[in-house]
């Protein structure tokens, strides 16, 4: 199994500590263009999708398998030890916070510290928890994910990455731009919004920051803080930038808190 | 100037502009129609405050990173959410702008009432005919992979079944076999050189020293194998196990001892599994005595032993096949003198040692890997020499598959 080719692994930059990136629900490695570049004197970058995702070999796609966000754990886990990577500063977006934190307390060695970006324990609502969804809110998303794919390969086409600054980055990402599969990327939607991890918070033994995003609608404030309390010994940011993507919307807020945090 | 000013007000489209951070900066009198609301009442709130739950979070994962990284974006289906709480079935398409140096994005509602309806009369025949092909895959797929697996079953029970009886013997040779002409070694030994055999020359008093001492050493060799063979007997039943019990009870038998000295474990909550109890005992035995075996010369041995749940594939051998199950992972730490980082899986081999001093015969961790495998768990070993030992047990919670 070649774990490069399946899960389109990009290696950068000129430090020694390895950097992994993981993109979350939606999109692909490219949605880290405007962080990674701000570490790669630093560190060794790592890139990736996970498989159905992005750029990744959508054959290496198993239901069974990645019908569960530990399927998706062991996609970094199965990364780290094809490159061999130990003590690795893991950025995650999203649903991609959760993956990586089970990953960490699965294989402790390879990890050194956790960047939570937007993280969600729990979307959906229930008694002395609020999440921010209910569940016929989910209902709708999944429906309307259904309905996008009657236009989906007008969505997906490839595209040419408008990047002046780096041309060098352009035929690189043409192909490989957020080309998701529709039945894998609806099997990620369920797997994500209908998961349960908060019982998994405190089993983390590593250093964490925690990045939420003010207004942020998938994970709301408040998710934000219950996930500080459950991890007393993170770092809890509460950012300017406002909805779900700070790395595409505000970088440079979002880089500077990452600097200050390994440093 | 004038005329493109009346075209937008009077678009048969609903037309907003948003600033980089999504809030509404222009919208014109068709989507203010549609949302049943004014310009004053949404301009500057944010374009989620018009789109439906739903929407919003198919806005934020794929309609913002999308039109960000792509420049624009058409034909994606949303939902509006109107003043009173209807909704409106969209069709949006986006391009990234500039307006006086400043990045704006232009959007473009079409309602799709009808064409709602056909696309979701095509969706739900779509699905229908997609689940009959899946489902009809899905059976032959099964059907092929029933029948190669009930091929592969057979065999290995027969590779099994004779291994096992090969077990079976094994265990008579170490009972019998192997024990009956050691017994006559040493008899005829002592015949030979006993007390009442008068003067015997230096050195040959050394050579009978060093084959008494063999006879020992292989005497305890075929006890360990014996054990070894014997421990996986499966007669015992599984039940419900609380591992900390199980260690202080190990620790007890082990202080009973002699050899065992003074040391301390530290337990933390750990959660009840399924097991054989007398073998899960003797992991946890054969652990304490190889920590107590390993230890440094300058600090007393302290063991932790942590765990948490984690959800595991419970397929360990065949490939492609999934199904994630509450685990155990435990791990029991040591200060003890730990050892090279080349050795982690050799530790587990039978007769394996890393210090040929220590006491032991390194027959424990190879039977601790033997007991978790029969339970379908995983054992791994990690240390920094000088630092001590941390051995990780991955078991699952239930044994059946239920």
């Amino acid at each position: 199994m070649d774990i490069y080719k399946r899960n389109n692994v990009t290696i950068l930059g000129q430090g020694v500590q390895p950097m992994i990136f993981a993109h979350g629900f939606g999109c692909g490695q490219q949605m880290w263009r405007y962080i990674w570049p701000a570490f790669e004197k630093t560190h060794k970058i790592v890139l990736f999708d996970y498989v159905g995702s992005g750029g990744s070999d959508n054959t290496a796609y198993n239901p069974e398998r990645y019908g569960n966000l530990n399927g998706y754990a062991q996609d970094v886990l199965d990364i780290c030890n094809a490159l061999d990577l130990r003590d690795c500063v893991f950025v995650g977006h999203s649903v991609s916070s959760v993956i990586g934190l089970l990953a960490s307390v699965k294989e402790p060695e390879r990890f050194d510290s956790l960047v939570m970006v937007g993280p969600s324990a729990r979307y959906i609502d229930e008694a002395g928890y609020f999440g921010g969804f209910s569940q016929a809110d989910i209902e709708e998303l999944l429906d309307t994910m259904d309905k996008n794919y009657i236009g989906w390969a007008n969505f997906l086409g490839p595209a040419i990455m408008k990047n002046d600054e780096r041309p060098e980055l352009a035929g690189e990402l043409t192909d490989s731009f957020c080309s998701t599969d529709p039945i894998i990327a609806r099997q990620f939607a369920q797997a994500t919004f209908l998961s349960d991890n908060r019982t998994d918070l405190a089993n983390v033994k590593h250093r964490a920051l925690i990045l939420q995003c003010s207004n942020d609608l998938i994970a709301p404030v408040e998710v934000g803080e219950y996930i500080h309390k459950q991890m007393p010994e993170s770092v809890y940011r509460l950012m300017q930038a406002t909805g779900h993507c700070p790395h595409l919307s505000a970088p440079d807020e979002t880089v500077r808190l990452i600097r200050e945090f390994l440093s | 100037m004038e005329q493109a000013k009346h075209i937008l007000q009077e678009l048969p489209c609903g037309c907003a502009v948003l600033d980089i951070s999504g809030s509404l900066a222009y919208t014109n009198p068709t989507l203010c129609q549609l949302l049943g609301s004014s310009e004053d009442a949404v301009r500057g709130t944010s374009i989620e405050s018009i789109l439906t739950v739903a929407s919003r979070i198919f806005y934020q994962t794929h309609f913002f990173p999308l039109l960000n990284l792509k420049g624009e974006v058409s034909e994606i289906f949303m939902t509006l959410k109107t003043a009173n709480g209807t909704h409106v079935p969209v069709m949006v398409n986006a391009k990234v702008s500039t307006e006086n140096g400043e990045t704006v994005y232009i959007c473009v509602f079409a309602p799709v009432w009808e064409r709602q309806k056909y696309e979701e009369q095509l969706l739900s025949a779509k699905k229908a005919q997609q689940k009959a092909i899946e489902e009809n895959t899905i059976l032959n797929g099964l059907k092929a992979q029933l029948e190669m697996n009930q091929y592969q079953l057979d065999r290995k029970i027969s590779i099994l079944r004779e291994r096992n009886n090969a077990y079976l013997q094994m265990s008579k040779v170490f009972m019998h076999d192997m024990q009956e002409p050691l017994r006559k070694i040493s008899l005829f030994l002592d015949a030979l050189f006993g007390k009442d055999r008068g003067e015997v020359a230096y050195d040959d008093q050394r050579k009978i020293s060093i084959i008494r001492k063999s006879i020992l050493r292989l005497r305890h060799m075929t006890r360990s194998l014996l054990d070894f063979v014997q421990i996986s007997a499966p007669e015992e039943s599984v039940t419900f196990l609380d591992p900390k019990r199980l260690i202080i009870e190990a620790k007890e038998e082990l202080e009973k001892e002699a050899s065992a000295s003074n040391f301390s474990i530290d337990i933390g909550d750990l959660p009840h599994f399924e097991g054989r109890e007398s073998q899960i005992k003797r992991v946890f035995i054969e652990l304490i005595k190889n920590a107590l075996q390993n230890t440094l010369a300058d600090r007393p041995l302290n063991i932790q032993v942590t765990a948490v749940m984690v959800q595991e594939n419970v397929y360990q051998h065949q490939t492609d096949k999934y199904r994630y199950t509450d685990h155990i992972q435990m791990e029991i730490k040591d200060n003890g003198s730990g050892f090279e980082g080349q050795y982690d899986s050799y530790v587990f081999g039978l007769f394996n040692k890393i210090d040929a001093r220590s006491g032991g015969a390194g027959l424990g961790l190879a039977l601790c890997k033997q007991v978790i495998s029969n339970h379908y768990g995983t054992i791994k070993a990690q240390a920094e020499p000088g630092k001590g030992a941390c051995i990780t047990i991955v078991l699952p919670i239930r044994q059946s598959a239920g």
